[in-house]
């Protein structure tokens, strides 16, 4: 694990000096980043164009990249959410949220409701919630994310998105109360 | 109302979906356009009639398949048509009819060009490394129009936002020299060649080397990170010189041989091997011992026994240490380098060679140094004189003199466009309120506003606020707060002002009384008067 971590150190410190170095660091993450980005689009020819274009983001901005404190996964998903932001900002496209009962099961578990009401009740409810709490509840619970991870994607401390993700849970138990 | 399409139990992407999608080189072809290739977003100038056209433009012109990219933000390069044709005419500055103007050179594009502007700052331009806006090599004349945002007062007219997204998070930047570099051939743009690298050797006062470079994208209206600013390492290329002749000689006086000494047979003598690099000055003999010197008890064991560790520290001009250690007993003994008879003839004949040539040599360096040292400071003192000279024509006769030390920080750039030398920094903090202007004059009239600019006069800063219903500065800092008004006017803040501030509980409300100059400014030296920079 040590050596694949230093082998991606070394790869990150080549791809500032010559970009093709960076393919073997496209191959690892492409289906990470591809899947991330399709859980929240509705096509998934945007999802590659999406992909492709947090990839070369972080190929032109690689001279930037530090690599004390911040993953390079967390900072491809950081690049990702901002390019899924802006082709909604550009596209005028309403966002997709991708939910499965995987997902269900999860909040269902935080909030105590019942899963066959939930789905139904979810659908109506994740309409009141802004941006930022569902992107708080796709990496947390649709994607099973640590906190740890949870904050460094979005740039806060683990504390912080422990807190505002706990917060969006009992927004969604006084949404499930008004909706039943 | 809906605010997002949600989708249930979203099909897994197969094996052959994801292999789909997945292509490096469309990768590398965008982010070539994200670095190199946006300069063809920038504009085409138009006599006459001020307007904007957004039309599609190939990315680059050796990839002609770059553009059948299918992703939208990547098509949306535009061409911009104005009257001035200068890459900020966008931006909103703050008194429109006080540009920051250009100095212009006409340059023969076939030819290898070095032009020098008024600040001292050199342009130095490739031969045939301009391309028009087809790919196209230019030939013949060209013109160069050239500017420089100095100061706070430079930025501040240009409405060059100084603000930078680190990841995120809204830094301030601190600028240690900025500019902006276009080129025209019969007034239509012309690109750099992505190939070819225009260096400007920009005279900057600031010599700190905690910099970074950053490109103002025209398009997005953001800085952009291009790379570690290594400019006082590079630059002064006449300095670097002389630190270099300065450490050879310091190596040179290292390496003057030690005059040999005859063992006395009396004397306890260890022969220990010495690596070059750490006594330069006996690394010419052979059969080099160390004699012990001081009247220390010497155990007659100490040659029997067996030590972890023996070597020799230098401790002071011609003085040695010979250091032994076994676990935790360490024993410590001066000591002098020294020749049995047979090696000492031949030692003292090495000595008497060489020596000479030593000092022959550094007296070489150090003439050379000499006359390094002469040309920088005439070259300083040239550097100098021209920017306080261009600074005097600026300020309309008042004299502005410049005691730093001007360093010359290096920009390779292969697109046209503003560029910077710059750090970011946090908005500065210490005393924080929300905030009311009002015209300090007997109307007591609210001032309304959409941007404050902060400057620390300490520091090359300039802060803005946008909007800002909260407003932070550093008590302990030179402040200039000001403002323009919907009628065009400065209203002021001095430092005297916020010295005055009394103290309020954190985030609670308070009026500035704002000094309102109830002048039209015609130019900028106006401006640099009242706000006194």
């Amino acid at each position: 694990m040590k050596n694949e971590a230093q082998a991606e150190s070394v790869l990150i410190e080549e791809s500032k000096r010559n970009p093709q170095c960076f393919e073997p660091l496209y191959v690892k993450y492409y289906q990470q980043i591809l899947k991330f980005s399709y859980r929240r689009m509705d096509s998934l020819d945007d999802a590659y164009e999406i992909t492709a274009s947090t990839f070369a983001k972080a190929l032109s901005n690689i001279g930037k990249y530090k690599q004390q404190g911040l993953l390079f996964s967390s900072w491809l998903y950081r690049i990702a959410i901002n390019e899924i932001n802006q082709f909604y900002r550009d596209t005028n496209k309403r966002r997709t949220i991708n939910i499965d009962d995987t997902n269900a099961k999860y909040i269902a578990e935080e909030t105590g409701k019942e899963m066959q009401e939930l789905k139904q009740a979810l659908k109506i409810v994740l309409q009141q919630l802004n941006s930022d709490e569902i992107q708080l509840l796709e990496l947390r619970f649709f994607e099973e994310r640590p906190f740890s991870e949870v904050g460094e994607i979005l740039g806060i401390t683990e504390n912080n998105a422990k807190v505002k993700t706990y917060r969006v849970i009992d927004k969604l138990r006084i949404l499930f109360n008004k909706v039943s | 109302m809906k605010k997002y399409n949600i989708n249930e139990n979203h099909p897994e992407l197969t094996k052959e979906q994801i292999e789909k999608g997945m292509d490096f080189s469309k990768v590398k072809k965008m982010a070539a356009a994200k670095t190199y290739g946006s300069f063809y977003k920038a504009m085409i100038a138009g006599i006459g009639v001020t307007m904007l056209i957004i039309c599609p433009v190939a990315l680059n012109h050796n990839n002609a398949d770059s553009s059948s990219t299918s992703y939208s933000n990547y098509e949306k390069d535009t061409v911009v048509l104005s009257q001035k044709g200068s890459l900020t005419k966008e931006l909103a500055r703050p008194f429109p009819n006080i540009p920051v103007e250009y100095e212009k050179f006409t340059i023969e594009a076939n030819e290898y060009s070095s032009v020098k502007s008024a600040d001292g700052s050199v342009i130095k331009i490739p031969a045939n490394c301009m391309v028009d806006s087809l790919g196209n090599p230019v030939k013949g004349q060209m013109e160069l129009r050239y500017r420089e945002f100095r100061d706070m007062v430079d930025v501040f007219l240009s409405g060059i936002p100084m603000e930078y997204d680190s990841a995120g998070y809204k830094k301030h930047f601190e600028s240690a020299g900025m500019f902006e570099l276009l080129a025209y051939q019969n007034n239509k743009v012309v690109f750099v060649d992505p190939e070819k690298t225009i260096t400007i050797e920009f005279a900057s006062q600031y010599t700190d080397d905690r910099y970074n470079i950053y490109y103002f994208n025209q398009q997005t209206q953001r800085w952009e990170y291009m790379y570690k600013d290594t400019s006082k390492l590079n630059t002064n290329n006449l300095a670097k010189q002389i630190e270099i002749v300065t450490n050879e000689i310091n190596v040179l006086e290292k390496s003057i041989p030690l005059k040999p000494a005859l063992a006395n047979p009396k004397q306890v003598r260890i022969k220990l091997d010495v690596l070059e690099k750490e006594f330069p000055e006996i690394a010419i003999y052979n059969n080099v011992k160390f004699q012990i010197t001081n009247h220390q008890k010497i155990n007659p064991a100490l040659d029997t026994l067996e030590w972890d560790m023996v070597k020799v520290i230098k401790t002071e001009q011609d003085s040695y240490m010979l250091h032994f250690e076994r676990g935790t007993e360490i024993k410590e003994f001066s000591c002098v380098p020294v020749f049995e008879k047979a090696d000492y003839v031949i030692a003292k004949k090495t000595f008497e060679e060489n020596y000479k040539k030593s000092l022959e040599l550094i007296k070489i360096k150090e003439k050379t140094k000499q006359d390094l040292v002469k040309k920088y400071n005439a070259e300083k003192t040239s550097q100098q004189t021209s920017l306080a000279n261009s600074r005097a024509i600026r300020t309309f006769g008042t004299i502005v003199s410049s005691s730093q030390d001007l360093i010359t920080r290096v920009f390779y750039i292969n697109k046209f466009g503003v560029f910077n030398s710059d750090c970011p920094k946090n908005l500065p903090q210490g005393s924080l309120f929300a905030l009311k202007l009002v015209d300090r004059d007997s109307t007591r009239k609210v001032i309304s506003f959409n941007t404050l600019y902060l400057v620390e006069k300490n520091k090359n800063a300039l802060y803005t606020y946008y909007n800002a219903n909260k407003f932070s500065y550093n008590p302990a800092s030179r402040n200039l707060l000001w403002t323009v008004t919907s009628d065009n006017k400065l209203a002021v803040f001095s430092n005297e002002d916020f010295k005055a501030i009394k103290k309020t509980g954190k985030g609670e409300e308070r009026i500035l009384d704002m000094k309102i100059i109830k002048v039209d400014f015609k130019n900028e030296a106006q401006i640099r008067k009242y706000l006194d920079i």
